[in-house]
């Protein structure tokens, strides 16, 4: 997507509709990444682009996985939509968050704008369970 | 980083209404240029004069994320590795004009070790702890005799020992990597399933 350091890799999600329906890979870019680096906080203005992105099709056993040459796994497939946040402490202050949370569809193509999401929906779980700021930092490598 | 620039403008002027828009324009309107204005300049070298391989210290910083295979867990949801796999934007970029790989194309794949858990959106497999990583660099004319570029590549394997700082990658290079020398055999032959992990090997990609 041309944000080029990747801060977390991929995620896979169970709706328990499908096995492995989904590769969550989260980016962030690099100016906000160095600031981070270097005061352990994420500045206003951080963006977080989480990509959607489906498992390759179709697939061959009943958890949805298929076989390639390094195994029986998940290859990645169509683009679904995005998540974004946005580190803005005054901007959302009134919604008890240092984030705005963004939803552009789940499925593509991803929409060309997007409305703030309310704090039931997004940051709720974010602030109760993320471990850095509304970030998910303990699964994230390189954020460590 | 033009793209980052014009996101990060939108993100302060606007909110970020015409993000996807952004993103979708700066695709075709020649970021490719801007992109190898930086890292590619002067690539950081992984092979030596002798043909020895090493995976880059700095693909974090200078490559481009090409996308993840996860690996099935063996039983249950989930997956129990992932392979994230990188390149340089201008191989990529002439990748897609030219339809090949250009010599001195590396792939560096990356492989982490998983932790399944629920969570609010599901059950989730992230990256937990890198267990090493595979190097690849394209050497059509096999400028190496020494070495056999099998299929044009030129393959290193390095597996991480122990359990130390996995976000530290420079310094775990710089302790894992030695120079690998590709082993002799046949140019055919099957793709070699999975990463070896009983011991430090180096081997390419196909054999």
């Amino acid at each position: 997507m041309g944000l080029r350091r990747v801060a977390v890799d991929s995620d896979g999600l169970n709706d328990n509709k499908e096995g492995f329906p989904e590769y969550h890979n989260v980016y962030i870019e690099p100016g906000s990444y160095e600031i981070y680096k270097k005061t352990g906080e994420f500045p206003d203005g951080t963006i977080m682009f989480k990509e959607l992105q489906r498992v390759l099709k179709p697939q061959q056993f009943p958890d949805g996985s298929r076989s390639e040459p390094s195994g029986r796994g998940y290859s990645p497939g169509e683009f679904n939509g995005a998540d974004v946040t946005v580190k803005d402490s005054k901007r959302y202050a009134q919604t008890g968050s240092t984030w705005g949370y963004y939803n552009f569809n789940h499925h593509e193509p991803k929409a060309p704008t997007a409305k703030l999401r309310p704090k039931s929906e997004c940051a709720f779980c974010h602030q109760a369970s993320a471990k850095k700021d509304e970030v998910w930092k303990q699964f994230y490598r390189l954020l460590e | 980083m033009k793209i980052v620039a014009r996101v990060a403008s939108l993100a302060s002027l606007v909110g970020i209404a015409a993000f996807a828009l952004a993103l979708r324009s700066s695709v075709v309107d020649g970021e490719s240029d801007v992109r190898m204005s930086r890292a590619d300049e002067k690539p950081e070298a992984v092979v030596d004069a002798q043909g020895n391989l090493r995976v880059p210290s700095s693909y974090h910083a200078d490559y481009e994320f090409l996308g993840t295979w996860a690996i099935a867990a063996d039983k249950g949801v989930g997956s129990k590795e992932l392979h994230n796999v990188y390149a340089r934007p201008s191989t990529i970029a002439e990748y897609h004009t030219r339809g090949r790989f250009p010599d001195g194309t590396v792939l560096v794949k990356e492989v982490y070790e998983t932790s399944t858990a629920p969570m609010t959106t599901g059950t989730v497999s992230h990256a937990q702890t890198v267990k090493g990583w595979f190097a690849m660099v394209k050497d059509s004319n096999n400028s190496h005799p020494r070495q056999l570029a099998v299929g044009g590549w030129l393959g290193v394997v390095v597996v991480r020992r122990g359990k130390s700082d996995e976000n530290n990658v420079n310094r775990l290079q710089k302790r894992l990597v030695s120079p690998a020398t590709y082993p002799p055999g046949p140019r055919t032959g099957s793709i070699r399933p999975g990463i070896q992990r009983s011991s430090r090997r180096r081997e390419g990609w196909h054999r």
